[in-house]
């Protein structure tokens, strides 16, 4: 280390301190105890090396803060941060544990190039130098796969990178397998993305309905702030809406168990007896909301009258949707009850059984109906609020728009004014940005796969943050025939080895969480901040570094995308003085803080949607704000916590009570949709007469990159498992813990079976967890995906289980 | 029988289940797991002399269905036969390096939340209050009462600390289990006294470990019992650090 980089290591470690003990509501730190005056110095006992931050937690969307205990540069300890309104002083083992995130073994230190079949460790320079003979070999065909837990700057930078340097829209994130069908259900219903609600909203709900969602593993903090209401002898009602039993059942008062897809009968079901019972909410409706139904490819679909509305939804009779769903009719009456009255607040959540659905963007938008037509919305405890799985799939994708059409801030790629208003911002020329929509997640992977001369133009795909080697579908059509391509190239920033690593040409080795600085934005629109705190290891370097160093080198070469309207460099940053900062030299890219710098022209977007962003200082000194923030005659900040709401919004026309202000039918009003139920395009049958359902446990996080890492959590739960009915594994003369075979048309898998574990599935129904990089399970998944958010259906597709003969291999996958 | 004979008979098989419960199914071999598929259908049935039959820990992991609650209420009475609080504490011969080296290996920093040193209910919600409430010990073996009796999803922060299901013996070694270099903060030793015989200060978080008798009390671990656990409000005497508690208005 230089002695200049030590110095500006403690100048940002002061001014991250002092930024701190400024912030009237930040207390968080917990300085070193003094010694007791005239007493011995007991001070090592106390942990009095150690100096505390805070940081949001780097796993899921929930967005608790921890406070991050450092101690010689190192992390040393974590504790819940009780000044979080999120979490409350609680975190979940994930979240307790994710100080050890740092300190596996292997961490990627060195940039490392394939030479045959070995990767051989090369220098950041010749690093760069490949990947810019790689953009600048055909810079339409250079893709980047991107991720909800790049940073909300990271991703501010790669899609201005992407749509401002480079000149088309090829960036799409691994969130698009998470969430896009929440985006489009909130565009569809209020012409706007993100919830109305937030998690405040669990405080005070009478009943909670989880729609296919499972909180008390997936979004453990949140299921305790409902749960832990009963301890403080409050009464709420869970309704656990599911496919399978799961740990969410234990604590719920209702169980209504449905077949896979059939959700959309049930909230057609619901609508069907509130118009029926005349326990829909008229005023509301009348005053401020209109009705919809599907019209093929439009996202808005077409009006339609109350009458048609009515008629469209006389079939779903309660008989009718037991008969669909399994369902009893009575639970739908009980669901049709709760929303027909009005004096109960209902909070609605779900996650990825509504989002990963090939009718994702339809179920998302018959909830929000359900609760729009029954009134249940606008106050606190009422509210249709999707979850995200990921730290910042909000912050960075939803509102920066790293998705292949979107612009930051809610902007489109396909609307002129959207473009001219980043081409201002970014100063770039007018035209700079392309109009078409770039490939979609699926869609740049199949091109990928695809050999040039059948139309595969993209050739090099970058990867930051994310692993979809294991966590794309169907992974024998969309990854590995690129493998065995010679003119596609594949480059992978991660920190750790990964499946994706491991088959890639060119690995970049990344920091992580508070090794850089870095902004997440969680399920409320809460947007939180933090300061890097220790050192990466090795060669490791931030994410938006290697964009902003790609970047210079291509602007070293002349590519014109990289160079502003008075020919700056895309990423120019000066000093006080205005002299240019080297950013692109990683010894100075701490000189400044680069974060500030990227978050503070993004915040130009922000208002365009009124998703209003504060400045930079304002996050420094909270634990996260909920955007729209809007500043105070008296200078201050002031979040909003109900949107569209007249008693919270400022945006609201006064007066109106309830405002949707982004109405796709600019008129204020959100739409009431009507969406059939339809069959799923992949249902089991003689051949394959298993349902499939993938998913998540609670100690291990996506793709166990990083939790398989962390011995607390690998020990409980060290490998993935097919879960089985009893009754299931005992006709097929299957006991628990024995390896099968689960194979659908797509590959197959072998994996062990445990009856009566985690979560029990019905007879009839299989879930096996993502995690475990041994048991690739998305070797066996679909990759149908919805038409309107492209997100595929990783919930159900149809396998079938065999025993495997004594001489058979060991687990693993196997090419189907 | 007269009432306290069948006392005695009911609490000798209240102690024989919850010692074979401590000592994690160690009786049961893999052979008997062969076939769990069968084994739904025998739980709880085999009563003896009316007395369900106890089970291991490994036997509630493979097949947790009906798990017995009867009994499970009535470790009140077993708990009745632990220490009092006002029987004298004598630390002799007790190491305090020990206890906490033995506190400290079922976390990975002082104030992480502790693993799980036995099998639990993994659908569930685990009757984790059933002895965690107010702390049981029996034959050297203790179940620590738990200090935060608010938060009911307990397996949200604690994880047991083995495989929790059968199988995948044949499977490869996963390539994430490396070494974890993390080296977490250690507990404190003890608080600072302003003078030798103060009352020392708490020398930790008090968030979430706000009910001293948990490692303190009675059913704490010998070396880290208070000598005085007839005195219940302890921070009359022992102060606790507003900065290490987080607590508002304290400068960084």
């Amino acid at each position: 280390m230089t002695p200049d980089r030590r110095e500006f290591l403690a100048m940002t470690a002061l001014a991250a301190a002092s930024a701190a003990a400024t912030a009237a509501t930040a207390h968080a730190g917990s300085p070193p105890p003094t010694a007791v005056p005239g007493g011995p110095d007991l001070r090592g006992r106390m942990g009095a090396g150690v100096t505390w931050n805070k940081a949001p937690c780097r796993f899921c969307g929930t967005g608790c803060h921890v406070q991050v205990g450092v101690d010689a540069g190192k992390v040393v300890a974590i504790a819940g941060d009780t000044a979080a309104e999120v979490n409350k002083g609680l975190l979940c083992v994930k979240g307790y544990h994710v100080g050890l995130a740092l300190y596996g073994a292997d961490r990627l230190t060195t940039p490392l190039l394939r030479k045959g079949d070995r990767q051989v460790p090369i220098s950041w320079e010749e690093a760069l130098r490949i990947l810019a003979d790689r953009a600048m070999l055909d810079p339409k065909g250079f893709a980047v796969y991107g991720s909800g837990q790049w940073t909300i700057p990271e991703g501010y930078a790669a899609n201005k990178f992407v749509k401002g340097g480079l000149g088309h829209n090829h960036i799409d994130p691994n969130a698009r397998l998470c969430m896009a069908s929440a985006v489009t259900g909130y565009l569809a219903t209020y012409g706007v993305d993100e919830p109305a609600g937030c998690f405040d909203d669990l405080d005070v709900a009478d009943v909670v309905i989880l729609w296919g969602n499972s909180p008390a593993e997936m979004h453990p903090v949140l299921f305790s702030r409902i749960v832990d209401r009963r301890a403080r002898g409050q009464s709420v009602t869970i309704i656990d809406i599911g496919t399978r039993r799961t740990r969410t059942t234990a604590h719920a008062q209702h169980f209504l168990q449905f077949k896979p897809n059939t959700d959309l009968a049930i909230a057609n079901g619901i609508a069907h007896l509130l118009l029926k019972n005349g326990t829909w909410d008229r005023t509301f409706v009348e005053k401020h909301c209109s009705f919809r139904q599907p019209l093929e490819k439009e996202l808005n679909g077409k009006g339609m009258t109350f009458a048609e509305y009515e008629a469209a939804l006389a079939p779903y009779t309660p008989a009718y949707v037991e008969q669909i769903s399994g369902v009893p009719a009575k639970d739908i009456r009980m669901l049709a009850d709760l929303f027909g009255n009005r004096d109960l607040r209902i909070t609605s959540l779900w996650c990825m059984g509504m989002n990963q659905h090939t009718r994702g963007t339809a179920i998302n938008c018959l909830v929000h109906g359900v609760h729009l037509l029954s009134g249940h919305f606008g106050r606190p405890g009422d509210a249709p609020t999707s979850l995200t799985g990921q730290p910042s799939a909000c912050g960075t994708v939803r509102e920066v728009g790293t998705l292949s059409h979107a612009l930051p801030g809610g902007g489109v790629v396909t609307k002129e004014k959207h473009r001219h208003m980043a081409e201002e911002i970014w100063n770039v020329p007018t035209g700079r940005i392309l109009d078409k929509p770039g490939y979609h997640a699926v869609e740049m992977w199949k091109r990928f796969s695809t050999p040039k001369a059948d139309g595969g133009d993209i050739h090099t795909v970058w990867v930051q943050v994310t692993n979809p080697a294991q966590t794309l579908p169907n992974l024998h059509a969309l990854v590995d025939p690129s493998r065995k391509d010679p003119e596609k190239f594949l480059v992978v920033s991660d920190v750790y080895p990964t499946a994706t690593t491991r088959i890639a040409d060119l690995v970049l080795p990344s920091a992580m969480w508070v090794e850089k600085n870095g902004m997440f934005g969680n399920s409320e629109r809460r947007t939180q901040q933090w300061f890097k705190l220790v050192e990466p290891p090795g060669q490791a370097r931030d994410d938006a570094w290697q964009i902003v160093a790609l970047a210079y080198e291509l602007y070293r070469r002349g590519h014109a995308g990289m160079k502003d309207k008075d020919g700056r460099f895309l990423f120019h940053m000066a000093d006080a003085k205005g002299a240019a900062v080297p950013i692109w030299d990683f010894r100075h890219y701490y000189d400044i803080n680069v974060d500030e710098r990227l978050f503070e022209e993004y915040r130009k977007f922000s208002t365009m949607k009124h998703k209003n962003l504060a400045p930079y200082s304002e996050y420094v000194k909270a634990r996260g704000l909920r955007w729209p923030v809007v500043e105070q005659e008296d200078g201050t900040w002031r979040e909003t916590r109900w949107r569209f709401s007249e008693s919270d919004d400022p945006f609201v026309t006064p007066g109106k009570g309830i405002d949707f202000y982004h109405s796709t039918t600019e008129d204020g009003r959100a739409q009431i949709w009507f969406n059939p139920y339809e069959a799923p395009p992949e249902s089991p049958d003689a051949a394959y007469p298993f349902w499939l359902c993938t998913g998540r446990v609670l100690e291990h996080w996506h793709s166990g990159t990083i939790t398989g890492r962390i011995p607390p959590l690998r020990d409980a739960m060290p490998q993935a498992y097919v879960e089985m009915h009893r009754e299931d594994a005992r006709k097929l003369g299957i006991t628990n813990g024995e390896t099968v075979r689960v194979e659908s048309r797509r590959g197959t898998l072998d994996i062990p079976v445990w009856i009566d574990g985690r979560g029990s599935p019905p007879q009839g129904s299989l879930f096996v967890p993502f995690f475990d990089e041994r048991l690739p399970i998305n070797n066996v998944t679909l990759e149908a995906y919805d038409p309107f958010s492209k997100q595929p259906d990783y919930k159900k597709c149809a396998v079938r289980v065999a025993r495997l003969s004594p001489n058979a291999a060991a687990p693993g996958g196997k090419a189907g | 029988m007269d009432g306290s004979g069948a006392l005695r008979v009911f609490l000798a098989v209240v102690c024989g289940v919850a010692l074979i419960g401590f000592l994690r199914g160690t009786t049961v071999t893999d052979d008997d797991l062969d076939d769990t598929t069968t084994q739904g259908a025998d739980v709880g049935a085999a009563a003896v002399d009316g007395v369900s039959p106890a089970r291991s820990y490994r036997e509630l992991r493979d097949s947790p269905r009906g798990e017995g609650s009867g009994w499970a209420a009535d470790l009140d009475a077993l708990a009745a036969l632990g220490p009092d609080v006002t029987d004298a504490v004598s630390l002799e011969g007790v190491s305090k390096s020990a206890d906490l080296a033995a506190r400290a290996s079922r976390r990975a920093y002082d104030g992480a939340p502790p693993r799980i040193p036995h099998a639990v209910r993994q659908d569930a919600a685990p009757e984790c209050l059933t002895c965690h409430e107010d702390g049981l010990r029996f034959r050297g073996l203790l179940a620590t009462p738990m200090s935060h009796t608010s938060y009911t999803s307990c397996t949200q922060c604690h994880v047991v600390d083995e495989a929790p299901m059968p199988g995948g013996a044949d499977l490869p070694p996963d390539p994430r289990a490396v070494e974890n270099t993390f080296v977490g903060l250690a507990s404190p030793t003890a608080g600072p006294r302003a003078w030798a015989v103060a009352p020392p200060q708490i020398p930790h978080r008090t968030w979430m470990r706000e009910e001293c008798d948990s490692c303190h009390g009675v059913n704490g671990r010998d070396a880290l019992r208070s000598t005085h656990p007839a005195r219940a409000n302890c921070e009359q005497c022992h102060a606790a650090s507003a900065t290490i508690d987080q607590r508002p208005g304290v400068a960084r």
